[in-house]
């Protein structure tokens, strides 16, 4: 290479050592970031007036708790509910054990859930179990359902004091009605068994002021041989409850949300107005606020009475299929839990609800709020609707950045 | 490898490795470091971009007066008129800005791509024309910090910022230079200037409620400039060898009207999206009006010394863009700048040192912004190297310039700038007649 050439290679690679230089160091930072407007949060608060109290009958089979009792809610009514169940048909008996033909007894084991109960907790509640006489599935009762039994002829009695487990005698005769389907090897022999064997209804007793709930997958059937030395446990086939309510205080300025669907709150959001005044907002969020009528939930419970408590409420979107089903068994498209601070109100941040009414071409304004129930249980609170004195009146408030 | 090969082979690795860094940093994230630059290109549409070539920039002057037939300049209509040569010419500029105020620092660095340009000479050292595609004003902006705001609940939320700024105005000029005689040219060229402009923020907050929030701006618009110039060129002032030639232009005030889209991003129907918060909004920028003059003494072939200065009138210019603050103000620009050039490859020397064409100056520049106490002005030092074909008049110039811009007094933003610049000027390459055995 000529001293020419080492020359320009030279030159080259310092420019290049520059070059790398450059750009490896770097630290990007605040200098300068005072003469930026600081991001300034504005919240407006909207009173949502436009509500709706709607009814409808949800459904109350085969969950994993079903509510048997009655309670006399100086808010919500007198509610008595009647549970319904009926013993699996097959069960193998081993061969071990001394139970030939029906030279056996059955029992049925109940066991409540620990943590809800609702009515008066300290009370007594008296029960009798009665023989259903009429065909029903635990998928399709609801909580208006009328399934008939037959009361003149008892199948058995219990009581419920503070303890959880419970095992009653159930009668012979009713034994032995079950008996044949129990052991039979006919082609239909489960066919039969679920158009003609209706299974048991556990009724309250007038002078009971407490909802219990029964699980549904620990309660269970019990064979036993005569001397009680051997036992088969006999799951349970179909289960369910139906219930009445009467006498509940109707405010209009208030909506009673039950996990029955007996009540729900329809909010319509004022969709016209918000696409034109937010459309355009760089909103950072928006909640909808719903304040619970906790005066009123607080001064009716009695000492020891309670109410199975609720922390959140579903928020559905308004739908045109089987609006029980959707709203009570569905995943909500939002929650709204209590709020840790004011733990009055129930916060559901609904933004992307926003972002899809403005953006996205969803048309759907209407909320229903409710209380969904996958558990059975029988839960129960009142909020403020759009009829009530501004303060209390659902909210939308949307906070954006100016 | 003979003399040829190896000064086109290690010239085109640099360039090459040049243009691949600058297209390296280009292709990353808008928000990348590589796109950053000065915190004063944050206001109105950007700060003005010294666009020009290296071997101008090294001599602190915007080459208005540089009268040479062998190469071209942007700036001077009338020179196009002069041209010998076909000519194709790019530039690119890598620079640091160091910034200070009186509690903290920061490091960013700006690449970019700077101008193209080529020229015809439809009537050799008669009549010439240009087109170029070249910045007017550059926002390359970025900030970071954190900071607490309050909720309606007048709960402190602690966030993080991030906000930074992109494009400018940019010009699509075609012209055309007019040598009436042999002292005398004129040219003229209209051109389009078209804005687009993007400013982002996105904010981070430590709060579940609050998703992170993002917002774009986007500023277009367009319209037609108009740019005169004058080239007079005057032999034996002093001696029987030298010459002096003096420019000028002016460029006439524009005003683009404008139309601003705020796009926000937001999950919608499960998928985060660009969405459309607002657009269409109207507005308006000005450029103002731009005045140059200056000369350039050639008191040999050897060396010469330019003097250059330039006017705009900012202070008559409107904007109403959302990057307005009230700590700036618009304020006339006034810039000086000196200049001087030797070149050594036309002294026939063997040395290696005397393959190049050398360049320095100085500039000040009384800037475009103003606060109630201070203008942000910027002084530059500057020096380059010119490598010259020994085959032809092509040139690859660096330029190498530091700057302070700006005072931290009043608690104000002080910018120390290290630019260096590549400028590829390549003549009458594609006209080139081959030879015949």
């Amino acid at each position: 290479m000529t001293t020419h050439n080492k020359g320009f290679v030279s030159l080259y690679i310092t420019l290049l050592a520059l070059i790398i230089f450059l750009n490896g160091c770097e630290d990007p930072g605040s200098v300068g970031s005072g003469f930026i407007d600081e991001p300034s949060i504005v919240t407006d608060t909207l009173t949502l007036d436009n509500t709706t109290t709607e009814n409808f009958v949800g459904y109350t089979g085969n969950f994993g708790l079903f509510s048997i009792g009655k309670y006399s809610d100086q808010l919500f009514g007198e509610v008595s509910t009647v549970g319904l169940l009926k013993p699996i048909r097959s069960v193998q008996v081993p061969d071990s054990l001394d139970i030939v033909g029906d030279n056996f007894s059955m029992k049925l084991q109940i066991q409540l859930d620990s943590l809800n109960t609702y009515g008066d907790t300290l009370s007594t509640s008296e029960f009798s179990i009665y023989e259903v006489t009429e065909t029903w599935r635990g998928n399709e009762i609801k909580s208006n359902s009328e399934v008939a039994y037959n009361s003149a002829n008892p199948v058995g009695s219990f009581t419920i004091g503070q303890e959880k487990n419970i095992t009653v005698d159930l009668s012979e005769s009713w034994k032995d009605q079950y008996y044949p389907y129990f052991s039979s090897t006919e082609d239909d022999a489960d066919s039969t068994y679920r158009y003609e064997f209706h299974g048991l209804a556990i009724v309250p007793e007038s002078n009971t002021n407490k909802i219990s709930f029964m699980s549904s997958s620990a309660s269970q059937f019990l064979i036993l041989s005569p001397d009680e030395s051997d036992t088969v446990r006999v799951g349970l086939n179909n289960w369910a409850y139906f219930m009445d309510r009467t006498g509940a205080v109707q405010n209009p300025e208030t909506t009673s949300l039950f996990t029955t669907l007996e009540e729900v709150m329809r909010i319509d959001l004022p969709l016209e107005m918000l696409r034109e005044e937010y459309r355009s907002k760089n909103i950072l969020n928006a909640r909808l606020v719903i304040q619970e009528n906790s005066e009123d939930l607080n001064s009716t419970l009695a000492a020891d009475h309670s109410r199975p408590n609720l922390n959140l409420l579903n928020l559905h979107l308004g739908t045109d299929y089987d609006e029980a089903f959707e709203y009570q068994l569905t995943q909500p498209e939002f929650t709204a839990s209590r709020d840790s601070l004011s733990t009055e109100t129930y916060n559901s941040n609904i933004t992307l609800l926003l972002n899809n009414l403005f953006y996205g071409g969803a048309e759907t304004d209407e909320i229903y709020v409710g209380i969904g129930s996958l558990s059975g249980v029988l839960r129960s609170t009142q909020i403020y609707n759009g009829n009530a004195q501004a303060d209390r009146r659902p909210k939308l408030i949307i906070s954006y950045i100016e | 490898m003979n003399k040829l090969n190896s000064y086109t082979f290690f010239t085109a690795v640099f360039a090459l490795l040049f243009i691949f860094s600058s297209n390296a940093l280009a292709q990353s994230d808008e928000s990348s470091i590589g796109k950053s630059g000065s915190f004063y290109s944050l206001f109105g549409m950007g700060f003005p971009v010294e666009t020009n070539t290296s071997r101008e920039l090294s001599m602190g002057i915007s080459g208005i007066s540089l009268d040479n037939a062998q190469s071209n300049g942007l700036h001077n209509p009338a020179l196009w008129g002069t041209n010998t040569f076909s000519t194709a010419s790019t530039g690119f500029s890598l620079s640091k800005f160091l910034s200070e105020d009186n509690t903290t620092e920061s490091k960013n660095t700006a690449l970019q791509a700077g101008y193209l340009q080529l020229t015809f000479p439809v009537y050799r050292e008669k009549l010439g024309i240009s087109a170029s595609l070249h910045p007017v004003t550059r926002s390359n902006y970025r900030f970071f910090n954190t900071s607490s705001i309050l909720n309606e609940q007048n709960q402190t939320i602690d966030y993080a910022s991030d906000a930074y700024g992109t494009g400018g105005i940019s010009k699509f000029e075609i012209g055309f230079g007019w040598s009436i005689n042999k002292n005398i040219s004129v040219g003229y060229a209209p051109s389009l200037v078209f804005l687009s402009q993007n400013n982002s923020r996105e904010l981070f907050f430590d709060d579940g409620s609050f998703t992170t929030n993002v917002i774009d701006s986007k500023i277009t618009g367009s319209d037609f400039s108009h740019k005169f110039g004058l080239l007079a060129s005057f032999p034996t002032i002093f001696s029987d060898r030298d010459r002096v030639s003096f420019g000028a232009t002016a460029i006439l005030p524009v005003e683009i009207n404008t139309k601003e889209s705020i796009l926000g991003s937001r999950q919608v129907n499960n998928q985060v999206q660009e969405v459309t918060l607002d657009e269409n909004v109207g507005g308006k920028a000005e450029l103002p009006l731009e005045l140059n003059s200056g000369f350039t003494y050639y008191p040999s072939t050897l060396f010469n010394v330019s003097l250059e200065g330039k006017f705009q009138q900012w202070s008559e210019t409107n904007f109403n863009l959302n990057t307005t603050n009230d700590t700036f103000e618009l304020s006339d620009r006034y810039k000086l700048g000196l200049g001087a050039e030797y070149h050594a490859y036309r002294t026939n020397s063997n040395s290696f040192f005397s393959n190049f064409r050398y360049n320095a100056g100085m500039a000040y520049d009384s800037g475009h912004l103003k606060t109630a106490q201070e203008n942000i002005n910027t002084l530059w030092f500057s020096a380059g190297l010119g490598i010259i074909s020994p085959f032809s008049f092509s040139t690859i110039d660096l330029s190498a310039r530091y700057g302070l811009r700006g005072t931290t007094a009043n608690d104000l933003i002080q910018e120390r700038i290290w630019s260096f610049n590549i400028s590829v000027n390549l003549t009458e390459f594609m006209f080139r007649r081959p030879k015949l055995n």
